[in-house]
């Protein structure tokens, strides 16, 4: 069992955060890259010139950055978290918060980007569909369901007599 | 080297120098963002244009609701947050 002193707090934030960064890579790399099935900005321009094509990958580039700055800032609270003795060093409450991350990055960005302001779709010649759905359903709603399951789970751990090397090292 | 492998070595110059030579003069092909041809110009009209702004916008704004979300995790509702600093 964690002390009653323990701090799971920071250890969530930095997994949610690095999670909303990896499940934004995730979406940007697989369905706007590898399958493009769509892009950023694919309802507005639809990519079926060279044009829009180069409009969707500056705008599909910028989408990235904002992902590699959050999770960027997902390790700089990883590596604070890991330096506070208080804070249990638990692998499970870590996943969880991932997987927490993920699916509020799908939840938000499906809300956002498919369903309020249709700049895009998960497959993009279908308009909404079933697949932005499954997204929010799945991708969204079930991902924070487990993340929030493990991390429940992850609170039981008994880690109060291990902290992270960091802290570890710092003793 | 062998007169097999300077006949190989000249047509892979041949094919790559063609191909420069075709991508050079091709404006399709250097549609890039920054680049000076008709493509490239069309390409950042379509990006700096009117809704140059709300793309932006919406581009980051998931980011900045994931961000909301985070602080309230760590730092809890309001009066959680008051309870705390009162221990």
């Amino acid at each position: 069992m964690a002390t009653n002193h323990s701090n799971l707090r920071p250890l969530i934030a930095a997994g949610t955060v690095l999670g909303i960064g990896m499940g934004g890579f995730v979406d940007g790399i697989v369905l706007h890259q590898i399958l493009q099935v769509h892009n950023m900005l694919s309802a507005k321009f639809p990519p079926n010139t060279l044009v829009n094509a180069e409009i969707n990958m500056v705008w599909d580039g910028l989408f990235h950055a904002f992902t590699w700055v959050t999770t960027a800032i997902g390790i700089s609270m990883l590596w604070k978290a890991g330096q506070r003795r208080e804070v249990p060093w638990s692998t499970r409450t870590l996943v969880g918060s991932l997987i927490q991350g993920w699916g509020i990055f799908n939840l938000v960005e499906g809300i956002i980007d498919h369903h309020l302001l249709n700049v895009h779709h998960v497959i993009e010649r279908l308009g909404v569909s079933i697949a932005d759905w499954l997204f929010l359903g799945v991708g969204g709603v079930l991902f924070i369901l487990v993340g929030r399951a493990l991390i429940k789970t992850g609170s039981r751990d008994d880690v109060g007599s291990h902290s992270s090397p960091a802290a570890a090292g710092r003793a | 080297m062998s007169e097999r492998a300077k006949a190989l070595q000249k047509a892979a110059s041949g094919v790559l120098g063609g191909a420069l030579l075709f991508l050079g003069n091709s404006s399709t092909a250097w549609g890039c963002p920054v680049c000076n041809s008709g493509t490239g110009k069309a390409v950042r009209a379509g990006l700096f244009g009117q809704e140059f702004g709300f793309n932006l916008f919406v581009t980051v704004i998931p980011f900045v609701v994931c961000a909301l979300i985070v602080a309230g995790i760590y730092y809890g509702p309001p009066g959680q947050r008051r309870a705390r600093k009162e221990e």
